[in-house]
């Protein structure tokens, strides 16, 4: 079976838009959660809070009229094979792109909404927004990356909400263990949209003041945005190129809670599936789990599930696996959220350093003692593997399991 | 992991649309003398009853109805619950969300965010299909939904494939959706604005249930077709989408037993040129005009077609045994796939 490697990174977030903002602002415990500038604030209630890219600092040419989740995919996309050192794209070539998101190209359509005044599903569309329109088609996301970067293999976009990032990674993860790629770009591209942040203002998600995953006093999520793309390789590729490795991918699991549209199983029994079976694919063995980068958005639902989903699969030895909860920094970056997730989990392996979980004071007396989430400040520890959590509305889930790069070891046979 | 003698085989079908409903109403679209347009009922069979459509997408009730379907039709429905964990529910579906997206954020914009309704939400995001339909059913296996244009359905395909070579699922349902609304129709000006005259969209659907032979031997379930192989194309010179679906399907090794090729998808406008392109005499038809514009249901389409002449050509010869085709789609941005099917007899 070939093993599949990562061996590129690139980052669009509310933290920097490049690996070593990203990596040393969430080192430092800095947050990207700010004011809502991208909406009128006066249009919703209380304090609005968001996560958002600040683009105008990457001095990147805007590709008019594509959407945001396409800007920032391709300039994510771009560092990520920079960084790989993959400047040469041979032609003809069977590499595949797969991109996550939670809302897709959902901007252009808001997009066209204000500038047409559509105020009534009645209303009828210029020629100018039908011209916008043409851009809306999701399948542009992968499309457009795949046409720049003349990656021409498979493309796909996988709209699985919240979880879409993992699920990307997961998908390119199995293409290149069978052989249909020795190549995959995979993962996640959001941009901020009135819709998105309405949906999660109307279901009393959003905190008021911070984000505090398993805190005690948590009170809810931050609305963010962001790119994070990944280049997967198969091993043996990688090595006859010899392209700096930054870890492995082992496995991972899929599961739906099949619970409710918009709540997640409060006995996390989804969630506990698809790590258990991420684990079996990996064929590891649960104690060998030393980071785990929880899906942790700080609402009530989901850490008090994402707990006993943990508890579940790891019993007693809980306590002693460190556990991150990045959306505290970062927002909650939809699609993006768990590819960015990906990125610092790699990077923990990479530098043996554990972001911290911040805001978070004191842990529910839930799972207190039982769950070791890292506070305020980064933890210097050698990281081997990281068990990355995706969840999302409608149940999808996906865990993804990183592991730090084992050379190939040569039996000797003499 | 995946047994080398195991092939993927499909063992049920659904389809929804204005003229019918399963391969009795597939068959319709071929013989009724006047095509219907308009769809009347989007969840023919009550699967979801009343209360089921309270809150539902329109494009989430035809999910819901075409994987009931065809999961009856593989006779699967008395073993869900014995499978829950090792079925997974795939959707193709391009623009499932696109009506309810418009309409939330309009609502968002004109009402103001405190007056939009939190239960159309989840219709707005573009899992809404593959994941109710879970509920319904209980299913805890994989659940996707994925964008791939008029390739939709066919990438749903290979997802499912993939899953089931890889040991994950045992039973795949997939399944894809076009349904007609201004909104649709507005994309689909913008794709081809000269061109507008010859897209009919219409609301339809089709699924399959896919599994494994060695699955299909235990359970007993009769294969209707082998998926022998699936690959994909991005376009990104000055190619034409003709020549790079002759290179494509001339890289799928069967190619030699073909008997047919059927071409679908909003992408590709010459077939005549695909059979001259390619060096094999095998002749390519595209999709009968009667299902109108077909974008994401395109590959099932060919699909369902292909198992119909199979039906047809075992008439004419009792002693065949299989129908051997390929099936191309194509997308407007140029993504391409083709898919190497042996119908059985």
């Amino acid at each position: 079976m070939r093993r599949v490697v990562i061996t590129g990174l690139g980052v669009v977030s509310p933290l920097g838009n490049d690996l070593n903002s990203f990596w040393n602002a969430l080192i430092q415990g800095k947050t990207g959660v700010s004011r809502l500038s991208k909406l009128p604030a006066d249009a919703y209630k209380g304090d609005t809070l968001s996560a958002e890219v600040k683009w105008e600092s990457t001095q990147c040419p805007t590709m008019k009229g594509e959407s945001q989740a396409i800007n920032y995919a391709i300039k994510a996309a771009q560092d990520c094979l920079a960084d790989a050192h993959l400047d040469h794209i041979t032609l003809p070539n069977r590499y595949a792109v797969i991109v996550g998101t939670t809302s897709g190209n959902q901007d252009l359509i808001e997009r066209t909404v204000n500038e047409d005044d559509i105020c009534s599903p009645e209303d009828k569309f210029s020629a100018a927004a039908i011209d916008t329109l043409a851009r809306v088609r999701p399948i542009r996301l992968s499309a457009v990356l795949a046409k720049t970067l003349k990656f021409q293999g498979y493309n796909m976009v996988i709209p699985t909400a919240c979880a879409a990032g993992n699920y990307a990674l997961g998908t390119a993860f199995s293409m290149i263990q069978s052989g249909q790629t020795p190549i995959a770009l995979a993962g996640g591209a959001d941009g901020f949209t009135r819709s998105c942040y309405t949906i999660f203002y109307r279901l009393g998600g959003m905190t008021y003041r911070d984000c505090r995953p398993f805190d005690q006093e948590r009170s809810g999520m931050v609305v963010g945005e962001g790119a994070g793309m990944l280049l997967l390789e198969d091993l043996e590729h990688a090595l006859a190129r010899g392209a700096k490795i930054y870890a492995e991918i082992k496995g991972y699991g899929l599961a739906c809670d099949a619970h409710h549209r918009v709540a997640p199983d409060p006995e996390g029994k989804g969630a506990a599936l698809a790590m258990q079976q991420a684990i079996h694919f990996a064929g590891i063995e649960k104690c060998s789990v030393d980071l785990i980068s929880a899906h942790g958005t700080g609402t009530l639902a989901n850490d008090s599930q994402e707990a006993k989903a943990l508890m579940s699969v790891f019993g007693q030895s809980l306590s002693s696996i460190p556990i991150s909860g990045l959306k505290s920094m970062l927002g909650h970056c939809m699609g993006a959220a768990s590819s960015l997730e990906a990125i610092a989990a790699v990077m923990s392996i990479q530098e043996k350093i554990i972001p911290p979980t911040i805001n978070t004071k004191a842990v529910d007396s839930a799972y207190s003692g039982i769950l070791d989430v890292i506070p305020n400040e980064a933890r210097s520890k050698g990281v081997k593997t990281v068990l990355s959590n995706a969840f999302g509305f409608g149940g999808n889930i996906c865990s993804v399991l990183f592991s730090q790069f084992e050379p190939i070891k040569i039996a000797n046979h003499a | 992991m995946h047994n080398l003698d195991s092939k993927v085989a499909i063992i049920g079908t659904g389809f929804i649309s204005p003229q019918g409903t399963g391969l009795e109403g597939f068959n319709e679209h071929f013989q009724a003398e006047n095509q219907h347009y308009t769809m009347l009922e989007f969840d023919p069979q009550n699967y979801l009853g009343k209360n089921g459509l309270k809150f539902v997408g329109t494009s989430s009730i035809m999910f819901c109805n075409l994987a009931y379907q065809s999961l009856e039709d593989a006779k699967l429905l008395p073993q869900l619950a014995e499978h829950r964990g090792r079925i997974g529910i795939y959707d193709g579906s391009e623009l499932a969300n696109l009506e309810e997206a418009f309409h939330f954020d309009i609502s968002a914009k004109v009402d103001g965010a405190d007056h939009v309704s939190p239960m159309r939400a989840p219709n707005t995001l573009a899992n809404a299909s593959a994941s109710y339909f879970a509920i319904r059913e209980n299913i805890v296996g994989p659940n996707v939904s994925v964008c791939g244009g008029s390739s939709g359905f066919v990438q749903a395909l290979y997802l499912a494939k993939l899953h089931l070579e890889n040991g994950m699922i045992d039973f795949a349902v997939v399944c894809a959706t076009d349904h007609q609304t201004y909104y649709y129709d507005s994309i689909l000006k913008s794709l081809n604005p000269k061109d507008h005259s010859n897209h009919t969209p219409r609301s339809h659907g089709v699924s399959v249930v896919l599994t494994t032979t060695p699955q299909a031997t235990i359970h007993q379930l009769k294969p209707l077709a082998f998926l022998h192989d699936l690959q994909a194309a991005q376009g990104i010179e000055e190619v034409s989408n003709e020549l790079l679906m002759a290179t494509l399907l001339e890289d799928l090794p069967q190619q030699n037993k073909w008997e047919k090729i059927y071409l679908a998808g909003l992408g590709l406008q010459r077939e005549k040129e695909v059979e001259s392109i390619m060096e094999i005499p095998v002749p390519c038809e595209k999709l009968a005009l009667q299902f109108g514009t077909c974008d994401s249901t395109a590959g099932g389409i060919a699909l369902l077609t292909a198992i119909r002449e199979a039906k047809l050509k075992k008439d004419e010869n009792p002693l065949k045994t299989s129908y051997p085709v390929a099936i191309g789609v194509t997308d407007p941005i140029s993504y391409m796939m083709v898919l190497d099917l042996e119908v059985i007899l």
